[in-house]
């Protein structure tokens, strides 16, 4: 089978998945990258990626309960699959071959 | 500026375009919390953008069909039957001046039409056929618009621009029409299958 070739967001909305852990949809996903980035992320661009890995099998979804503080629309959620932690996995993995021996360390741009 | 209802067409669009309505519900979520409408806008415009493009891309082949039902259409339904058959007979039977409102209509189903053979993406498909559509008029407009700079007698810039303008809003309309109908269909379908999505609410949270 080819190998996924994961993007920047996409590894970015998987790693953020692994820290929302529980509840994970959109909001607290979005959130967690403009966190951990400090940029603004769209919440369309997330939920394209998310839609994008769910349809190469690292993650799965459910719809939650409509709720009316969300105009009668339900929260989907988000989890990590089996197939998308070897794919983070894998990518730390090569990043991290990647960095070493650069001597970058503590150099500023 | 913000207040306690989230902009309804933004919200409406992005219903449509995105077909998840969990993007809505999360976008609402920001606003009641305090976004500005000038940030829900902006963030619904990009859901759209992204969701389409997302779309097209995953589907190449579908957007190229979707493209030639829409020419194949516009060819033989509008250029040649409307044009050829249904204008003059028109004009000899009805008041003229109601005729591009006839061809609107011609528009309207083209879009429809492209919408319905493209579910259950029917609006990321109208999009890429509008986006030849308008592709298409660059070439004829611009030598329409340079015509009526260089002051050629008969030039009507003003004319080709609106009717072409309108041709491509009318048929987006027809698409996205498409999607809101089915949408409505497979809303009352999952109710009527009494579909319930409650207990994926536990499984989640657990």
């Amino acid at each position: 089978m080819a190998k996924e070739h994961l993007g920047n967001l996409e590894l970015m909305v998987l790693l953020a998945l692994l820290r929302v852990r529980r509840g994970a949809y959109g909001v607290p996903i979005s959130k967690e990258i403009e966190e951990q980035t400090g940029r603004e992320v769209a919440i369309g661009s997330v939920y394209a990626a998310l839609e994008r890995l769910e349809r190469k099998g690292l993650v799965s979804s459910v719809l939650g309960e409509p709720s009316r503080e969300r105009g009668g629309r339900a929260k989907r959620y988000f989890k990590i699959t089996g197939k998308g932690m070897d794919e983070v996995r894998e990518a730390q993995r090569v990043l991290t071959n990647m960095w070493r021996n650069l001597g970058l360390q503590g150099e500023s741009a | 500026m913000s207040s306690d209802r989230a902009p309804v067409i933004a919200t409406w669009l992005v219903d449509r375009f995105c077909g998840d309505s969990a993007i809505a519900g999360d976008l609402i979520e920001q606003y009641l919390e305090g976004r500005s409408t000038l940030w829900y806008w902006k963030q619904s415009l990009i859901a759209i953008g992204a969701c389409s493009v997302s779309r097209v891309w995953e589907h190449k082949w579908l957007a190229i069909r979707a493209i030639a039902t829409g020419w194949l259409f516009s060819l033989i339904v509008i250029r040649m039957g409307m044009r050829q058959i249904v204008h003059p007979w028109w004009d000899a039977v009805a008041p003229p001046a109601l005729y591009p409102l006839v061809a609107s209509f011609a528009w309207l189903v083209n879009g429809w039409l492209v919408g319905r053979l493209h579910r259950p993406y029917s609006t990321a498909m109208v999009g890429v056929y509008a986006v030849w559509l308008i592709a298409r008029n660059v070439s004829p407009l611009y030598a329409s618009a340079m015509d009526a700079l260089a002051g050629v007698e008969g030039s009507a810039f003003g004319f080709e621009l609106w009717s072409r303008a309108e041709s491509v809003l009318v048929m987006v309309c027809g698409g996205v029409l498409c999607a809101y109908c089915d949408q409505l269909l497979r809303a009352r379908r999952s109710r009527l299958s009494g579909e319930t999505i409650g207990h994926h609410v536990s499984m989640a949270e657990s």
